[in-house]
Protein backbone atom coordinates (compact mmCIF):
# COMPACT_ATOMS: atom_id res chain seq x y z
CA UNK A 1 0.00 0.00 0.00
CA UNK A 2 1.49 3.24 -0.92
CA UNK A 3 0.45 6.63 -0.06
CA UNK A 4 0.52 9.52 -2.91
CA UNK A 5 0.88 13.04 -0.91
CA UNK A 6 0.83 16.69 -2.23
CA UNK A 7 4.17 17.39 -3.46
CA UNK A 8 6.92 20.00 -2.70
CA UNK A 9 5.94 22.90 -5.12
CA UNK A 10 8.68 25.49 -4.12
CA UNK A 11 9.16 28.79 -2.54
CA UNK A 12 6.07 30.18 -0.95
CA UNK A 13 3.70 27.34 -1.99
CA UNK A 14 2.19 25.37 1.34
CA UNK A 15 -1.23 24.30 -0.38
CA UNK A 16 -3.44 23.52 -3.04
CA UNK A 17 -6.97 22.49 -3.52
CA UNK A 18 -8.11 19.80 -5.43
CA UNK A 19 -9.56 20.54 -8.89
CA UNK A 20 -10.75 17.21 -9.79
CA UNK A 21 -9.95 13.27 -9.73
CA UNK A 22 -8.65 12.20 -12.81
CA UNK A 23 -9.20 8.45 -11.66
CA UNK A 24 -11.90 6.82 -9.59
CA UNK A 25 -11.80 4.64 -7.05
CA UNK A 26 -10.90 0.81 -7.98
CA UNK A 27 -9.31 1.62 -11.41
CA UNK A 28 -5.95 0.39 -11.84
CA UNK A 29 -3.06 3.45 -11.96
CA UNK A 30 0.55 3.35 -13.47
CA UNK A 31 3.29 4.72 -12.14
CA UNK A 32 3.52 7.77 -13.38
CA UNK A 33 0.11 8.48 -14.33
CA UNK A 34 -1.53 11.80 -13.15
CA UNK A 35 -4.41 10.90 -11.23
CA UNK A 36 -5.38 14.55 -9.90
CA UNK A 37 -5.85 18.28 -10.93
CA UNK A 38 -4.51 20.66 -8.12
CA UNK A 39 -4.93 23.97 -8.51
CA UNK A 40 -3.27 27.40 -6.33
CA UNK A 41 -4.86 30.59 -6.89
CA UNK A 42 -2.15 31.56 -9.84
CA UNK A 43 -1.21 27.53 -11.32
CA UNK A 44 -2.92 24.52 -12.41
CA UNK A 45 -0.95 21.06 -12.05
CA UNK A 46 -2.00 17.46 -12.28
CA UNK A 47 0.02 15.09 -9.56
CA UNK A 48 1.60 11.65 -10.40
CA UNK A 49 0.83 8.60 -9.06
CA UNK A 50 4.10 7.57 -7.20
CA UNK A 51 3.18 3.63 -7.89
CA UNK A 52 1.50 1.06 -10.04
CA UNK A 53 -1.72 -0.44 -8.42
CA UNK A 54 -5.51 -0.24 -7.46
CA UNK A 55 -6.80 3.39 -6.71
CA UNK A 56 -8.16 1.86 -3.10
CA UNK A 57 -9.16 5.23 -1.65
CA UNK A 58 -9.25 8.92 -2.59
CA UNK A 59 -8.40 10.78 0.93
CA UNK A 60 -8.40 14.72 -0.47
CA UNK A 61 -11.89 14.93 -2.02
CA UNK A 62 -12.81 17.88 -4.56
CA UNK A 63 -12.25 21.54 -3.64
CA UNK A 64 -10.20 20.34 -0.48
CA UNK A 65 -7.67 22.13 0.20
CA UNK A 66 -4.51 20.51 1.16
CA UNK A 67 -1.30 21.03 2.76
CA UNK A 68 2.27 19.99 1.13
CA UNK A 69 3.02 16.18 2.02
CA UNK A 70 -0.67 15.66 3.40
CA UNK A 71 -2.17 12.29 1.71
CA UNK A 72 -3.99 12.78 -1.50
CA UNK A 73 -4.50 8.67 -2.24
CA UNK A 74 -3.97 5.04 -1.34
CA UNK A 75 -2.77 3.11 -4.12
CA UNK A 76 -2.58 -0.70 -3.00
CA UNK B 1 20.30 26.97 -21.22
CA UNK B 2 18.68 29.19 -24.05
CA UNK B 3 15.59 31.21 -24.60
CA UNK B 4 13.42 31.46 -27.71
CA UNK B 5 11.31 33.97 -28.04
CA UNK B 6 8.61 34.13 -30.71
CA UNK B 7 6.19 36.89 -31.56
CA UNK B 8 3.39 35.76 -32.85
CA UNK B 9 1.50 39.74 -33.35
CA UNK B 10 -2.20 39.76 -33.00
CA UNK B 11 -3.28 36.26 -32.77
CA UNK B 12 -6.83 34.78 -31.83
CA UNK B 13 -6.59 33.36 -28.79
CA UNK B 14 -7.59 29.70 -30.21
CA UNK B 15 -4.36 29.91 -32.73
CA UNK B 16 -2.31 31.02 -30.23
CA UNK B 17 -3.36 28.02 -27.72
CA UNK B 18 -2.75 25.38 -30.23
CA UNK B 19 0.57 26.94 -30.96
CA UNK B 20 1.33 26.71 -27.12
CA UNK B 21 0.17 23.18 -27.55
CA UNK B 22 2.84 22.04 -30.06
CA UNK B 23 5.75 24.18 -28.55
CA UNK B 24 4.96 22.36 -25.05
CA UNK B 25 4.76 18.99 -26.59
CA UNK B 26 7.95 19.44 -27.96
CA UNK B 27 9.33 21.15 -25.06
CA UNK B 28 8.03 18.01 -22.84
CA UNK B 29 9.82 15.68 -25.41
CA UNK B 30 12.95 17.54 -24.86
CA UNK B 31 13.45 18.49 -28.58
CA UNK B 32 12.62 22.27 -27.78
CA UNK B 33 13.97 25.23 -25.55
CA UNK B 34 12.36 26.88 -23.37
CA UNK B 35 10.15 28.97 -25.12
CA UNK B 36 8.24 32.44 -24.43
CA UNK B 37 5.75 33.24 -26.94
CA UNK B 38 4.25 37.33 -27.19
CA UNK B 39 1.27 38.23 -28.70
CA UNK B 40 -1.94 39.90 -28.86
CA UNK B 41 -5.63 39.19 -28.68
CA UNK B 42 -9.00 40.15 -30.66
CA UNK B 43 -11.79 40.40 -28.07
CA UNK B 44 -11.74 37.70 -25.90
CA UNK B 45 -12.77 36.71 -22.50
CA UNK B 46 -11.09 33.52 -20.85
CA UNK B 47 -12.33 31.47 -17.55
CA UNK B 48 -10.03 28.96 -16.27
CA UNK B 49 -11.44 26.07 -14.93
CA UNK B 50 -12.22 26.94 -11.33
CA UNK B 51 -14.00 30.49 -12.86
CA UNK B 52 -17.79 30.83 -12.71
CA UNK B 53 -19.55 31.92 -15.74
CA UNK B 54 -21.42 34.36 -13.42
CA UNK B 55 -18.98 36.51 -13.27
CA UNK B 56 -19.71 37.46 -17.23
CA UNK B 57 -21.75 40.49 -16.35
CA UNK B 58 -22.88 41.45 -19.70
CA UNK B 59 -23.14 38.68 -22.77
CA UNK B 60 -24.04 41.07 -25.55
CA UNK B 61 -21.12 41.28 -27.39
CA UNK B 62 -20.48 37.77 -27.24
CA UNK B 63 -23.50 36.95 -28.83
CA UNK B 64 -23.26 39.37 -31.28
CA UNK B 65 -19.69 37.82 -32.26
CA UNK B 66 -17.70 41.22 -30.79
CA UNK B 67 -16.28 39.06 -28.31
CA UNK B 68 -14.81 35.38 -28.46
CA UNK B 69 -15.39 33.07 -25.20
CA UNK B 70 -13.03 30.23 -23.98
CA UNK B 71 -14.03 28.18 -20.92
CA UNK B 72 -12.13 25.56 -18.96
CA UNK B 73 -8.49 26.60 -19.75
CA UNK B 74 -5.99 24.73 -17.89
CA UNK B 75 -4.45 27.70 -16.12
CA UNK B 76 -5.00 29.38 -12.64
CA UNK B 77 -7.44 32.61 -12.04
CA UNK B 78 -10.86 32.95 -13.03
CA UNK B 79 -12.23 35.31 -15.49
CA UNK B 80 -10.18 37.95 -17.73
CA UNK B 81 -10.87 39.52 -20.74
CA UNK B 82 -7.81 39.63 -23.37
CA UNK B 83 -7.91 42.37 -26.25
CA UNK B 84 -5.62 44.77 -28.67
CA UNK B 85 -3.08 46.23 -26.67
CA UNK B 86 -2.56 44.12 -24.07
CA UNK B 87 0.84 42.15 -24.03
CA UNK B 88 -0.24 38.61 -23.55
CA UNK B 89 3.26 36.53 -22.27
CA UNK B 90 3.00 32.70 -22.54
CA UNK B 91 5.89 30.87 -21.07
CA UNK B 92 6.59 27.64 -21.98
CA UNK B 93 9.65 26.60 -19.69
CA UNK B 94 10.54 22.83 -18.39
CA UNK B 95 10.93 23.46 -14.84
CA UNK B 96 12.69 20.39 -14.57
CA UNK B 97 15.67 22.49 -15.22
CA UNK B 98 13.98 24.61 -12.29
CA UNK B 99 14.14 22.22 -9.52
CA UNK B 100 10.84 21.77 -10.45
CA UNK B 101 9.78 24.81 -8.32
CA UNK B 102 6.89 25.84 -9.17
CA UNK B 103 6.86 29.28 -6.09
CA UNK B 104 10.26 30.13 -7.88
CA UNK B 105 8.79 30.28 -11.25
CA UNK B 106 5.29 32.50 -10.64
CA UNK B 107 7.82 34.57 -8.12
CA UNK B 108 9.92 35.22 -10.91
CA UNK B 109 7.10 35.81 -13.67
CA UNK B 110 5.95 38.03 -11.20
CA UNK B 111 9.13 39.73 -11.16
CA UNK B 112 9.62 40.44 -15.03
CA UNK B 113 6.47 42.44 -14.62
CA UNK B 114 7.24 44.36 -11.91
CA UNK B 115 10.99 45.19 -13.28
CA UNK B 116 9.21 45.89 -17.14
CA UNK B 117 6.82 48.49 -15.37
CA UNK B 118 9.90 50.42 -13.36
CA UNK B 119 12.06 50.55 -15.88
CA UNK B 120 8.59 52.89 -17.64
CA UNK B 121 8.79 55.19 -14.63
CA UNK B 122 5.89 53.09 -12.71
CA UNK B 123 5.64 51.47 -9.40
CA UNK B 124 4.10 48.18 -9.56
CA UNK B 125 4.41 45.43 -6.70
CA UNK B 126 2.13 42.10 -5.93
CA UNK B 127 -0.26 42.70 -3.33
CA UNK B 128 -0.70 40.66 -0.25
CA UNK B 129 -4.15 38.26 -0.66
CA UNK B 130 -4.69 39.50 -4.28
CA UNK B 131 -2.90 37.58 -7.42
CA UNK B 132 -1.54 39.77 -10.05
CA UNK B 133 0.85 43.04 -10.55
CA UNK B 134 -0.69 46.25 -8.93
CA UNK B 135 -0.20 49.77 -9.62
CA UNK B 136 -1.57 50.90 -6.30
CA UNK B 137 -5.25 49.79 -5.78
CA UNK B 138 -5.27 49.14 -9.67
CA UNK B 139 -4.69 46.17 -11.07
CA UNK B 140 -2.59 46.12 -14.13
CA UNK B 141 -1.29 42.86 -15.24
CA UNK B 142 -3.06 39.21 -14.51
CA UNK B 143 -0.92 35.85 -14.00
CA UNK B 144 -2.56 32.13 -14.53
CA UNK B 145 -0.10 29.45 -15.22
CA UNK B 146 -0.99 25.42 -16.12
CA UNK B 147 2.11 22.92 -15.67
CA UNK B 148 1.36 19.56 -17.23
CA UNK B 149 4.76 17.35 -16.92
CA UNK B 150 6.85 20.07 -15.25
CA UNK B 151 6.63 22.16 -18.51
CA UNK B 152 4.61 25.25 -18.04
CA UNK B 153 1.93 26.70 -20.66
CA UNK B 154 -0.02 30.34 -20.03
CA UNK B 155 1.63 33.37 -18.08
CA UNK B 156 0.38 36.94 -17.70
CA UNK B 157 -2.00 39.20 -19.54
CA UNK B 158 -0.21 42.83 -19.11
CA UNK B 159 -2.62 45.89 -19.91
CA UNK B 160 -0.41 48.29 -22.04
CA UNK B 161 -2.71 50.06 -23.92
CA UNK B 162 -6.09 47.88 -23.48
CA UNK B 163 -9.30 49.60 -24.00
CA UNK B 164 -10.61 49.16 -20.41
CA UNK B 165 -13.75 49.37 -20.61
CA UNK B 166 -14.04 45.94 -21.78
CA UNK B 167 -12.99 44.56 -18.53
CA UNK B 168 -16.94 46.12 -17.69
CA UNK B 169 -18.13 42.92 -19.00
CA UNK B 170 -16.81 40.80 -16.64
CA UNK B 171 -15.74 40.80 -12.86
CA UNK B 172 -12.08 40.69 -13.87
CA UNK B 173 -10.92 37.27 -11.77
CA UNK B 174 -14.21 37.01 -10.08
CA UNK B 175 -13.01 40.31 -7.90
CA UNK B 176 -14.64 43.80 -8.02
CA UNK B 177 -11.05 45.39 -8.68
CA UNK B 178 -10.04 48.09 -10.63
CA UNK B 179 -8.07 47.65 -13.87
CA UNK B 180 -5.80 50.15 -15.53
CA UNK B 181 -3.35 49.94 -18.28
CA UNK B 182 0.34 51.57 -18.97
CA UNK B 183 -1.37 53.63 -21.65
CA UNK B 184 -4.00 54.98 -18.13
CA UNK B 185 -1.09 55.14 -15.59
CA UNK B 186 1.46 57.40 -18.50
CA UNK B 187 -1.01 59.67 -20.22
CA UNK B 188 0.46 58.25 -23.74
CA UNK B 189 -0.12 55.42 -25.89
CA UNK B 190 2.81 53.28 -25.51
CA UNK B 191 4.64 51.48 -28.64
CA UNK B 192 4.07 47.24 -28.26
CA UNK B 193 7.55 46.74 -29.80
CA UNK B 194 9.33 48.68 -26.84
CA UNK B 195 7.72 47.33 -24.31
CA UNK B 196 8.07 43.62 -25.30
CA UNK B 197 11.70 44.42 -26.16
CA UNK B 198 11.97 45.86 -22.12
CA UNK B 199 9.91 42.47 -21.22
CA UNK B 200 12.14 40.01 -23.12
CA UNK B 201 14.75 41.85 -21.50
CA UNK B 202 13.44 41.79 -18.11
CA UNK B 203 13.15 37.80 -18.39
CA UNK B 204 17.13 37.54 -19.53
CA UNK B 205 17.76 39.21 -15.86
CA UNK B 206 14.94 37.55 -13.99
CA UNK B 207 15.92 33.84 -15.28
CA UNK B 208 19.76 33.96 -15.17
CA UNK B 209 20.11 30.67 -15.81
CA UNK B 210 18.61 31.42 -19.49
CA UNK B 211 20.01 33.24 -22.46
CA UNK B 212 18.05 34.46 -25.12
CA UNK B 213 18.75 32.58 -28.02
CA UNK B 214 16.64 33.67 -31.05
CA UNK B 215 14.28 35.92 -31.25
CA UNK B 216 11.01 35.03 -34.10
CA UNK B 217 8.93 37.57 -35.79
CA UNK B 218 6.15 34.67 -36.82
CA UNK B 219 2.93 37.26 -37.61
CA UNK B 220 0.46 35.42 -39.06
Amino acid sequence: MAKVVLPELGEGIEKATVSYWLFKVGQTVKEGDEIVEMATDKAVFNVPSTTGGILKEIVAKDGEEVKVGQVLAIID
Amino acid sequence: MNLEVVNLGIISFKEAFSQQIQIHQQVVAGLKTHTLILCEHPHTITLGRQAKISNIIDYKPIKNGEVDLIVGLNRGGDITYHGPGQLMGYFIFDLRQFNRDLGWFLNRIEAVLIDTLVSFGLFASTRKGFRGIWIGENKIASIGIGIDRWVSMHGFGLNVNTDLNYFDLIKPCGLNVKMTSMKKCLGKHLDMDLVNNELVKQVNSNFEQVKLEKYIYAEV
